[in-house]
């Protein structure tokens, strides 16, 4: 149920983001599509197992996660953003 | 999809997320009732009741009541009392009903298994006949373990034939029936005579003889128990223990399950032997539950429930090593399972966590060898053979008993993180890795005895663990 309505909110998420690139003209190359799934994918699997492992009283392979998950996550995340909002401030420039 | 139970409540998901301090704020702030501090909060009876959102608590019954106009009844003119019945309905309709077989009769049952319709068919009857067992516990005052209750109706006493199906056909309608029954992993073993060693040659406890014998009907004496030869099959199953109970090891809280779980067996058991009875056939259990019929974790391996370990126990893929497993041999043809690899075995060689944490150094922390510790291991199998009495005396001079090693066991896992099927899928299929994972297993803070006193917060479902998943 939870994970349906999760489903649900990501997709409704990431259709108004395509929209809007697509408006705004924001040009993206295909390694930066790779990085921002790959994000995506590991910020949903670091939810399931922060979740699963407070469920089993597992605080530490919880926060642990964090670290082997969310770093990660974090930094493809970021670089998935903002490589191509750099080249566009270039190509305006 | 996969509905999980809470087992936790929110003061104790709050104490392990590390948020216990703020959270008593939050609740003071948002609560238009007055507590003093969080405990104060989860002490008063809204927080020990859990009910679905949808309903509330009222002050008075949805049925109207009037107490002035109600007197305490008399138990036996209830109308299933039979005397009662007979009372409600006259003597010639209650005469007329017996006749046919009534709704509990024997005959009833007879004449709708010769019938043989779908839903009404005999091992339908014998299910719901094994599952009653203990329904009415004055009935079993005494009765031989070995031998069963002998309560249930044999189809002989009916006036229909046993029941006959293919071995596949059996395997899967035992495994059914016993799931139903409350066992978590079933399997099958056909005995040989490499198999038949696996049986005890005297009762652990009162010491009786276990033969093989010519014989058509199992017997027990006061110096022996005859299983006839003619029941070739053992059935193998295994009950779980509650994770959070374990993790509280080894305080009483993990005793708890343990003992629970031993009591669920026998009573499994039991409601086996009357299934099986109603059927036709023999089934025959340990008369105490401890192990007197044979040995579990060999049965365990052959049948496939699990893999032997460093524990010298099993330990199962489903479950790790967190179950009991017991076995009843019957003469109803079934279909063997086949033993299993896991990479369990393997992982062991490696791991070694659990004769780390052992507190009396029963484990052994050497590799498997053929050469037994003691009289009391059985030779001919290359194990982790441990030094059993060191493992009695710590229990006897803690005043309890112990299961650590179960409890740090990396196989002691629950299923709600994706990441454990995740890494035992590489377990099985990958060893390089184990080292690895053995260290991760320690990083992640993973087999760490949890507080005693906090099991009294947790919100857990019956029996401590959830029927639908590995939690």
């Amino acid at each position: 149920m939870w994970w349906f309505l999760f489903g649900l909110l990501l997709g409704a998420g990431i259709l108004p983001l395509a929209f809007w690139m697509h408006a705004r003209k924001v040009r993206t190359t295909w390694y930066e599509w790779i990085m921002g799934i790959i994000s995506l994918i590991l910020i949903v699997l670091l939810v399931q197992h922060f979740v699963g492992s407070i469920a089993e009283e597992e605080s530490r392979a919880a926060w642990m996660a964090v670290l082997f998950l969310g770093i990660p996550a974090v930094v493809l995340g970021v670089l998935a953003v903002r490589l191509p909002y750099q080249r566009q401030i270039r190509n305006r420039a | 999809m996969k509905m999980h139970h809470s087992t936790m409540s929110r003061r104790t998901f709050m104490k392990v997320l590390g948020l216990g301090g703020a959270t008593a704020g939050a609740a003071t702030l948002a609560s238009p009732v007055i507590f003093h501090d969080l405990d104060e909060v989860m002490a008063s009876p809204l927080a020990e009741r859990k009910l679905p959102f949808w309903a509330k608590e009222s002050d008075k019954p949805t049925v109207e009541i009037d107490w002035e106009r109600m007197q305490r009844f008399d138990g036996t003119q209830t109308v299933f009392n039979p005397p009662s019945y007979g009372k409600a309905i006259g003597k010639e309709e209650e005469e007329r009903l017996r006749k046919i077989g009534g709704l509990f009769g024997e005959g009833g049952y007879g004449r709708l298994i010769k019938e043989n319709k779908p839903g009404n068919r005999h091992r339908d009857f014998a299910m719901s006949l094994g599952a009653r067992f203990f329904q009415h516990p004055d009935r079993y005052a005494k009765w031989k373990p070995f031998l069963g209750p002998q309560l249930a109706p044999t189809p002989e006493q009916l006036g229909i034939p046993k029941y006959e199906g293919k071995p596949e056909e059996n395997s899967r309608m035992v495994t059914a029936a016993l799931k139903f029954y409350g066992a978590a992993t079933v399997g099958m073993v056909e005995l040989d005579e490499n198999t038949r060693k696996l049986f005890y040659a005297h009762d652990a406890f009162d010491k009786k003889e276990v033969l093989f014998s010519d014989v058509d009907e199992p017997q027990e004496t006061d110096t022996q128990r005859v299983i006839p030869n003619k029941a070739n099959w053992v059935i193998v199953f295994s009950v779980r223990m509650a994770p959070a109970n374990i993790a509280r090891a080894p305080y009483p809280a993990s005793q708890a399950t343990v003992g629970l779980a031993y009591a669920e067996g026998a009573i499994i058991a039991n409601r086996l032997q009357e299934f099986l009875r109603a059927l036709g056939y023999h089934c025959m259990a340990e008369s105490n539950i401890l192990g007197s019929l044979a040995n579990s974790g060999g049965f365990g391996v052959m049948a496939g429930i699990g893999e032997l370990s460093r524990l010298n126990r099993l330990i199962t893929p489903e479950y790790g090593p967190i179950v009991r497993v017991f076995k009843v041999v019957t003469d109803l043809p079934l279909a063997p399972t086949k033993p299993i690899n896991a990479g369990i075995w393997e992982f062991c060689r490696t791991c070694k966590k659990c004769a780390e944490a052992c507190p009396s150094k029963t484990l052994s922390m050497s590799d498997p060898t053929w050469e037994i510790k003691g009289f009391w291991n059985n030779p001919g199998v290359k194990a982790y053979y441990e030094d059993a009495p060191k493992c009695l005396t710590y229990w006897r001079e803690s005043g309890g008993s112990c299961i650590i090693c179960f409890a740090v066991c990396p196989f002691t896992k629950q299923d709600r993180s994706f990441m454990h099927a995740f890494i035992q899928k590489t377990i099985a299929t990958t060893p390089v890795f184990n080292g690895m994972f053995r260290q991760m297993d320690d990083a992640f803070g993973y087999g760490k005895l949890k507080d005693p006193e906090s099991w009294w917060d947790l919100d857990l479902p019956p029996f401590g663990y959830d029927s639908s998943s590995r939690s």
